[in-house]
């Protein structure tokens, strides 16, 4: 568990925080208990995915997040989102559901039920 | 290690992903003709999918299990002497079951790749950012509010269209999106994609389509009992259908779901008084163990059939 994407996310969310982190750091902040080659190889992992930055400070790495945490929320809700139109079988159903939330008609009929119920309640 | 001592190995995997893909099949064609009469099944997807396991689990076990308990050993051959002329699957004689390994392999290449597929399109399912029931407001270019992440769920809401909402109709699609928390819907789903793996992928698409249809509609009821106002909320889904908020596909939002059906139902339905609460409890969670201690209970039965139906077979 301790490569885990959970404990990836851990260690952006201290980042996000702000400034730079070495890994002693980052250590510290979301779990001492584990060893400090784990968190060298997630941010590592982090930085070769983009999603940290670093650069060399006195001899050690310095890191930081590349983007803020709603910029990475965005990106990755989009590529799930793009991800989810891409399969044959979802992209029918939301096709239909589109088109019935698109028929202006529908809405109307829809908009005069609600209208009926708010009167007789 | 010989090649007959390999082919018990496999032609227990190939029999675990056979059985489980068949089952699936039958059981989830008949569990979806079912639902559509009556939809209220539907909150049963997760333990009617789990199902295959258990039937492909039997199967599998029988293969490596002796099926005569009357013999004294575990390792005893049960069978030969009244069955000398049988394919045999115990552990005792593997070379009976290297005459297996050929049409074994033949339903591992056919059935291994999509469960792996379906298996990695899970590993890469995010596991959100978290935040609780706190909405983060962001870009997403598409008006739409969902929950992200299926561990620690995001409450993500487009800024175009929370700008566009008045404070009754942000407070509605909220509701609406907590009644999944509280639900723990984004869990659920992930449940049911993982317990769906050994299903024909188009029937699990079904299944995973069918149960969402339903998670909308129960997050729906739950905003409207929140709210005390059901029209508000149907209201809201209509404001967002002429905003132009669109389905995503298989994922957990506001707009999913048919719009029709759940406006109707909450028009003209009555709001709840009880609070939601998760599909999944110790209520199926008790009906699987029960089922898993049947299924092994009986594994020497079920190991002679499995012989029987081979013989048949071969």
């Amino acid at each position: 568990m301790s490569r885990s994407p959970v404990l990836e996310r851990r260690v952006l969310d201290a980042l996000w925080q702000g400034g730079q982190w070495s890994v002693r750091d980052v250590m510290g902040a979301v779990d001492p208990e584990l060893a400090y080659t784990t968190f060298a190889t997630v941010l590592d992992r982090l930085n070769a995915k983009g999603e940290v930055d670093r650069e060399k400070v006195d001899g050690s790495w310095r890191y930081t997040a590349a983007r803020s945490r709603e910029e990475a929320l965005a990106a990755e809700v989009g590529r799930v989102l793009q991800r989810a139109e891409g399969a044959p079988d979802p992209l029918l159903v939301a096709f239909l559901d589109q088109v019935e939330a698109a028929d202006p008609d529908g809405l109307d009929r829809l908009e005069a039920l609600i209208r009926a119920r708010r009167e007789c309640p | 290690m010989t090649v007959a001592s390999l082919a018990l190995p496999v032609v227990a995997a190939a029999m675990f992903l056979g059985t489980g893909w068949l089952a699936a099949g039958l059981v989830l064609s008949a569990w979806l003709k079912l639902a559509a009469v009556r939809p209220v099944l539907a909150r049963h997807a997760p333990l009617v999918s789990a199902l295959p396991w258990l039937a492909a689990a039997a199967v599998a076990l029988a293969a490596v299990v002796p099926g005569d308990p009357h013999m004294g050993s575990m390792f005893a051959c049960h069978c030969l002497e009244s069955m000398p002329a049988w394919v045999h699957l115990c552990p005792v004689h593997p070379e009976e079951a290297a005459m297996l390994v050929l049409p074994a392999l033949i339903v591992l290449v056919a059935l291994l790749p999509g469960r792996l597929r379906a298996l990695m399109d899970l590993a890469s399912e995010p596991v959100g950012h978290g935040g609780g029931d706190q909405p983060r407001v962001v870009s997403l270019g598409t008006p739409m509010a969902l929950l992200h992440g299926w561990l620690r769920p995001t409450l993500v809401v487009d800024q175009d269209l929370w700008a566009a909402l008045s404070e009754a109709e942000r407070a509605a699609v909220l509701a609406h999106e907590r009644g999944h928390l509280r639900r723990r819907d984004p869990l659920v789903r992930m449940v049911l994609r993982g317990a769906l793996m050994l299903a024909p992928r188009s029937l699990a698409r079904q299944v995973v389509r069918g149960w969402l249809d339903h998670a909308e509609l129960a997050a729906d009821a739950e905003a409207a009992r929140r709210l005390a106002d059901p029209t508000l909320v149907a209201q809201t889904l209509l404001r967002c259908a002429r905003l132009g908020a669109r389905p995503p596909g298989l994922a957990l939002a506001w707009t999913g779901g048919r719009l029709e059906r759940r406006v109707r139902a909450l028009v003209q339905g009555q709001p709840s008084a009880t609070p939601a609460h998760p599909d999944v409890g110790w209520r199926e969670l008790g009906v699987l163990t029960g089922l898993a201690s049947l299924a092994l209970a009986a594994t020497p039965w079920v190991h002679h059939q499995v012989e029987h139906l081979l013989n048949l077979a071969l």
